[in-house]
């Protein structure tokens, strides 16, 4: 059987991995630029095992890019303003963004392997999937799973109950 | 058996344990209610956290599909007159329309003699003819689409089970493929077709002013929330996961094809931008071994994994392919523009 085209792994694969980067990143020019990055090194060396070695160099994309933005204080979220939001209304839209943010907020609480983990399994991953891609054990997975979300929730709940109780102020 | 671990449940809701572990902890769960709390705490997690990912997607422009949405909040809010107005038209008008709709003849995909099991063979089948002209009124009356379907041949490439007896059934092998399209989320070019709330209807159909009329007569689909489907399902229901349902309806099962005619079936409809629409049917079985008490958590739970690429590909018209299994007696239907691998990707991912 002959290995996909990096233009097949792309249609197959590019949607699901920018999707997570903008969960990952909360930022969709980065996630795309990323997720550019990743189809180039498909390219220079194609994978056998295509789809935990993408999304596993996504993730690790995602880390040195951190590391580098920190680095070099770049990391700026302009143009905002051009995302069509036409369709929603101003006060949806802002809810929508409150939330979204909070989110963002509590999946930062978690750890790296954590937060990986729910984000492919978000992603339709497996349990055999999840441990190849992040390096893990299979058995792990369960618990690294419950952890994450336990972990999410509590942390989302927790900002919800904080701004509640600053807004009451 | 000690107490489970909290990995262990959620081993268990995500559909990965192995027949004898899973049936280890069933047992377990049958016998030690504080168990059955922290199962239902889990799945609670589960539901949430999901939930919260999904909000980190960000809205979509002004095209189709529209803003991908925190299932739980959909659910929850409250049906609005303008949404059921626009599934009643949707569905009155896919009817009604199926009579200016050239007739669009699948080739009957009857197979050469499929290897199937015995006991499945002995299955009463609907026949193939029947099956594929059932299958192309619901793609009419589901997606009116004008446009001359592509191609399709019969095949029988399918792989076979590795086993008959892991909870599927292989109804036939008739499966017959369809060319993919190009681009499968792509709205349709032709002006013919526009989109209300995902669901395709005729361009130059009227606005559902009327809709609730009695033209409509039984075939009426109607839009239920997430907790009535799943007490119409007997207390559990599969989800694609990774995916948001759009919205959910219950269908005559006469008005599905390869249903029990006798009862109703549960249709969630999914809408993704790399997917175009889904829509994935499930009908309970018969007899269905399911508690009546709402309490009994062990009963209601049904995770299994689902085999992969086993399952029955009817040929509806337009270029949409149906896959039809059941697993653990629950017929399940998936229905998409998806060429065959991408189908059978999303079966694996039903939970």
């Amino acid at each position: 059987m002959t290995p996909p085209t990096v233009e097949q792994l792309f249609a197959e694969y590019h949607p699901g991995i920018l999707r997570m980067l903008i969960r990952r990143t909360g930022d969709p020019d980065r996630a795309e630029d990323l997720a550019a990055e990743v189809f180039a090194r498909a390219l220079a060396a194609p994978p056998r095992n295509p789809r935990p070695w993408l999304f596993a160099v996504a993730l690790n994309l995602v880390r040195e890019d951190g590391r580098r933005a920190v680095r070099h204080g770049r990391r700026l979220q302009l143009l905002k303003a051009e995302t069509p939001e036409a369709t929603e209304a101003p006060d949806e839209a802002y809810e929508r963004d409150e939330r979204a943010a909070r989110v963002r907020r509590a999946l930062d609480r978690l750890t790296e392997r954590d937060r990986e983990a729910l984000l492919l399994k978000a992603e339709g991953f497996d349990y055999e999937e999840i441990a190849r891609t992040l390096g893990l054990a299979k058995g792990a997975i369960g618990t690294t799973l419950a952890r994450a979300r336990r972990r999410l929730v509590e942390a989302y709940r927790a900002m919800e109950n904080e701004e509640g109780h600053r807004a009451a102020r | 058996m000690l107490h489970a671990d909290e990995g262990l449940l959620h081993a268990y809701l995500d559909g990965e344990l192995e027949p004898a572990p899973r049936a280890a902890l069933e047992g377990h769960l049958a016998a030690c209610p504080p168990c059955r709390g922290r199962l239902a705490e889990a799945r609670a997690f589960v539901a949430e956290s999901d939930d919260l990912v999904l909000a980190l997607d960000p809205a979509t422009g002004d095209s189709a599909p529209a803003p991908r949405r925190a299932p739980r909040a959909w659910y929850r809010r409250p049906a609005t007159w303008a949404w059921a107005a626009s599934l009643v038209a949707a569905v009155g008008l896919g009817y009604t329309w199926r009579d200016r709709l050239p007739a669009t003849t699948v080739e009957s995909a009857a197979p050469p003699a499929p290897r199937v099991p015995a006991e499945v063979a002995a299955r009463p089948v609907p026949s193939a003819p029947a099956a594929s002209d059932a299958a192309d009124r619901r793609a009419r009356a589901s997606t009116p689409r004008p446009a001359p379907g592509p191609e399709t041949k019969a095949t029988s490439e399918l792989p076979q089970p590795a086993a008959a007896g892991a909870g599927v059934t292989l109804l036939a092998q008739a499966a017959t493929e369809a060319a993919p399209p190009a681009t499968p989320a792509a709205p349709p070019e032709s002006a013919a077709v526009r989109y209300e709330d995902g669901v395709p209807v005729p361009a130059d159909a009227p606005v559902a002013a009327n809709a609730f009329g009695p033209a409509l007569g039984e075939r009426a689909a109607r839009r239920i929330t997430m907790e009535e489907a799943v007490a119409q399902l007997g207390g559990s229901i599969r989800l694609i996961d990774g995916l948001t349902p759009r919205r959910i309806e219950t269908i005559a099962g006469v008005d599905v094809a390869g249903a029990d005619p006798n009862r109703d079936v549960v249709r969630i409809y999914y809408e993704e931008p790399d997917l175009g629409t889904v829509t994935l049917d499930q009908q309970r079985p018969a007899a269905a071994p399911l508690a009546s008490t709402r309490d009994d958590l062990t009963q209601r739970v049904e995770v299994a994994p689902m085999p992969r690429a086993a399952g029955r590909m009817l040929a509806p018209a337009a270029g949409l392919s149906t896959l039809t299994w059941r697993a653990e007696g629950v017929w399940l239907s998936l229905t998409s523009r998806l060429p065959r691998d991408r189908m059978a990707a999303l079966q694996g991912r039903i939970r």
